[in-house]
């Protein structure tokens, strides 16, 4: 196959995945994809090039000298309370598979990446909100899901790199059917109910795209997308049964449909700057992203309810005409800017170690507004600092072709305790605060193949 | 490559494979939605369960024995307050021309009232153990005191005797008096005097059943008030039931919080008598005192409930609102009052009901 051939061939298959679509927000942009990246703060957008690239800035991919194939493990706890009162915010732990399968045509360089981000507790949580149920919106649902990220990259001259792909996220779409008779007198043994019910998870998919640029031999920016998502759930329960045991049977209708957002995932565009000096023995990366929050759609079910009771007049049950279900609101959030600043040093080298020490910060602001009306979704800005340690051995022949790198980090951040204070004084859930910690921490091992 | 270090990379890639492996295999440990929240105060509150107040009959909530007329109890740091009537041994037949609601003084004796100290083992208290500790003794008092309302801080305990508001100080010994009128106002009727702090300023202010409802007076000393106001306690018109209006408020109890954000109000709870012959307790919240925000929803409905006096404590880190009433019950040809509890927070428990054994 000709180069001309391939690159005319993938840019059509890059073309083809990235429909328009929806989609993003997932364990990787709570708690970071990988330990060095993640104990750099994730200010590595300019010029990363490991597997973590393939969530940070695909173009990265392009990058590596090798084959790379990385495993690691991260476990987040949370320490966030409401009012003194832990909430009962769930440990989140999961397991991160990361490839770099690069390629040479010539002096062009090509090279392909999947990521993946595996919780253990499970595949997805679905969670619809309830106005008067406090949550932490980012920390209680959020992270727990899949994530999974297909890239491909080139590198045309050694001072450029592009690199783009698709992140794999699915709704639910439910639906329950109930058929049959109900007894009120004696429903244990003669009510005769059959229930039938559909469930359908499709994927949906949404685009990352990114471009690295060496301006200086040891400056770097680069600018990467991050498109947005919407996961949607659909629930419908329909029961059409009738009520004997009174005399004639009643016909009985409730019809029950529900759409909800259960999770909104904001375009994202990040600049990336690095900088380092001659012998890498000094690393110094800014990353400025800017979230575009303002588009979230609101989490509050649409509700239709109805209920058809064809009772006798005689039999006086008071059927509401109307059942009035949950309606949208206005979510209010603002669009964000997130400062991220990753320092990495070179501690000790020799022909077969190599030992760096990594520290990093990043402050989110949090995009949701005080919580003054009948919405409480808590949401608190987070500063997060970050250190960590990588471990490089080279010379690794004949057990290895190749050098390996083994990474841990330790995160803990601080989400400052905010008041929200309601309009109304009858409000039925009242003001409260919150705010709390967070201790994450993880490891990376990483064959780097020559 | 030496042997140590392709020791400690295997050690470490095993280790990392091991945390792999456990993590793979961890089950989901589904936790529930954050605990609710309610620092309002509006509720919904629930009933005392039998296992918290160790009171089986109903009406429920009960939280004390009713052999006597009691009209309304106060939770205080010293105790219950209450006022009662001791039915008379020799009671004429009850008066027919009477609403069924309304009790027949003439088969009790003269309204006293009394303490009794909280039982140590659940919310309960012992009717044998009250002691009367006021009286009537002045001629403005019209032979009967009622509907005490006890202020910790100042160690005065307020009550309605003749249509005005008394009110007498913890002396030596816990004797309380002398008898003070703290204010009257003429044909107005006042029942179930409240006091509490002036949010906004140095002063007291007592809240008043009244013939036309609820109404505020202040105080710069808590010994002399001045009427100020009748309140507006309307429900929000969205929230308004047609075939249940509301057409009476009174019975009012209040407290003074400070939400966790720092913001103090004034809670007012009432009883509402509704025009299909119903009663529920309403709420409203004022940061002044004086004007007031209706809770859209009732904090309880409960058997026909009156005279609810709030009670607010920090139970195991949670602020708990504990609204003490009175609800109806029949016992004999005696129509009683029974004194019953309701908890705010909805998950707050007191004690845990026992597991039934498996069979």
């Amino acid at each position: 196959m000709s180069l001309r051939r391939f690159t005319i061939l993938g840019c059509l298959g890059l073309l083809v995945s990235l429909q328009p679509a929806t989609a993003h927000a997932t364990p990787p942009d709570t708690y970071g994809f990988g330990s060095r990246a993640t104990s750099l703060g994730g200010a590595v957008g300019a010029d990363v090039s490991d597997s973590s690239a393939n969530f940070y800035n695909p173009a990265g991919l392009s990058g590596a000298e090798g084959v790379r194939l990385s495993i690691g493990y991260l476990s987040a706890h949370s320490f966030l309370q409401v009012n003194g009162t832990r909430s009962n915010l769930e440990r989140l732990g999961g397991s991160n598979v990361g490839i770099v399968a690069p390629a040479k045509f010539g002096n062009v360089r090509f090279a392909f990446g999947l990521g993946l981000h595996l919780n253990d507790q499970r595949l997805a949580r679905t969670r619809s909100a309830a106005t008067n149920r406090p949550r932490w919106e980012m920390f209680d649902t959020r992270p727990h899901r899949v994530w999974l990220a297909t890239n491909i990259a080139i590198s045309p001259v050694p001072w450029l790199r592009f690199g783009a792909g698709i992140t794999f996220q699915s709704p639910s779409d439910l639906t329950l059917d109930l058929r049959g008779s109900v007894d009120l007198l004696r429903p244990e043994e003669r009510s005769r109910i059959e229930h039938q019910f559909k469930g359908d998870l499709t994927s949906i998919r949404y685009p990352q795209a990114g471009v690295q640029v060496r301006i200086h031999e040891r400056f770097w920016v680069g600018l990467t997308y991050r498109g947005s998502f919407e996961l949607k759930n659909l629930l419908s329960a329909g029961a059409r049964a009738d009520i004997v045991g009174l005399g004639d049977a009643i016909p009985l209708t409730f019809l029950l449909d529900t759409i909800s957002v259960n999770m909104f995932g904001p375009q994202t565009v990040v600049l990336s700057t690095s900088f380092n000096l001659p012998d890498d023995r000094l690393r110094i990366g800014f990353d400025l992203a800017w979230v575009d929050w303002s588009a979230h759609t609101s989490l509050i079910p649409t509700e239709d309810i109805t209920l058809i009771v064809d009772a006798p007049p005689s039999l006086g049950l008071d059927v509401p005409s109307r059942i009035v279900g949950r309606r949208p609101l206005d979510m209010n959030l603002h669009d964000v800017f997130v400062p991220r600043l990753g320092v990495e040093m070179l501690a000790h080298r020799s022909p077969a170690h190599e030992v760096e020490l990594r520290f990093g910060y990043a402050y989110e602001n949090s995009p949701f507004p005080t919580q003054t009306g009948v919405m409480n979704f808590i949401d608190s800005d987070r500063h997060s600092f970050t250190v960590g340690v990588g471990w490089g051995l080279r010379n690794l022949r004949p057990t290895i072709a190749g050098r390996l790198q083994i990474d841990a980090h330790l995160s803990y951040a601080y989400l400052p305790e905010r008041a929200h204070i309601k309009d109304s004084l009858v409000d039925a859930v009242g003001d409260f605060v919150a705010g709390g910690h967070q201790l994450t921490m993880g490891l990376n091992v990483e064959l780097a193949f020559e | 490559m030496t042997r140590a270090q392709q020791l400690a990379v295997l050690s470490l890639v095993v280790t990392q494979l091991a945390l792999v492996s456990i993590g793979c295999a961890t089950r989901g440990n589904e936790a529930d939605f954050p605990a609710p929240i309610a620092t309002s105060g509006v509720g919904p509150f629930r009933a005392a369960r039998v296992v918290e107040t160790g009171f089986t009959e109903p009406p429920a909530g009960r939280v004390m024995e009713s052999t006597w007329a009691v009209e309304r109890a106060q939770l205080t740091d010293i105790g219950l307050f209450f006022a009662a009537g001791i039915p008379l041994e020799d009671a004429p037949d009850r008066d027919p021309a009477l609403a069924a609601d309304v009790t027949d003084w003439s088969r009790y004796g003269p309204r006293q009232i009394y303490q009794t100290a909280a039982r140590d083992q659940d919310l309960g208290f012992d009717l044998e153990a009250a002691t009367p500790v006021l009286e009537a003794t002045e001629p403005w008092e019209e032979g009967a005191v009622s509907d005490p309302w006890f202020d910790v801080d100042s160690g005065r305990l307020y009550y309605a005797a003749g249509g005005s508001i008394g009110m007498v100080e913890a002396g030596e010994g816990g004797a309380f008096g002398p008898h003070q009128q703290v204010l009257a106002v003429p044909e107005a009727g006042l029942r179930s005097p409240t006091v509490v702090r002036d949010p906004v300023g140095d002063g007291v202010l007592l809240y008043v059943q009244t013939r036309a409802g609820v109404a505020v007076a202040r105080s710069e000393d808590g010994v002399a008030f001045t009427f100020d106001r009748n309140l507006s306690l309307d429900l929000p018109t969205e929230a308004v039931d047609p075939d249940a209006t509301e057409e009476r408020w009174s019975g009012p109890g209040a407290l003074v919080a400070t939400s966790p954000t720092g913001r103090t109000t004034v809670r007012l709870y009432f009883s509402v008598l509704r025009s299909d012959g119903t009663r529920v307790i309403g709420m409203a919240a004022s940061e002044d005192g004086l004007r007031f925000e209706r809770s859209p929803t009732p904090a309880f409905i409960g058997d026909l409930p009156r005279s609810p006096c709030p009670f607010l404590e920090s139970f195991n880190g949670v602020d708990v609102t504990r609204i003490y009433s009175t609800a109806e019950f029949a016992r004999s040809d005696f129509a009683f009052r029974a004194v019953t509890a309701h908890i705010s927070p909805l998950d707050v428990m007191y004690a845990e009901e026992e597991e039934e054994p498996a069979e």
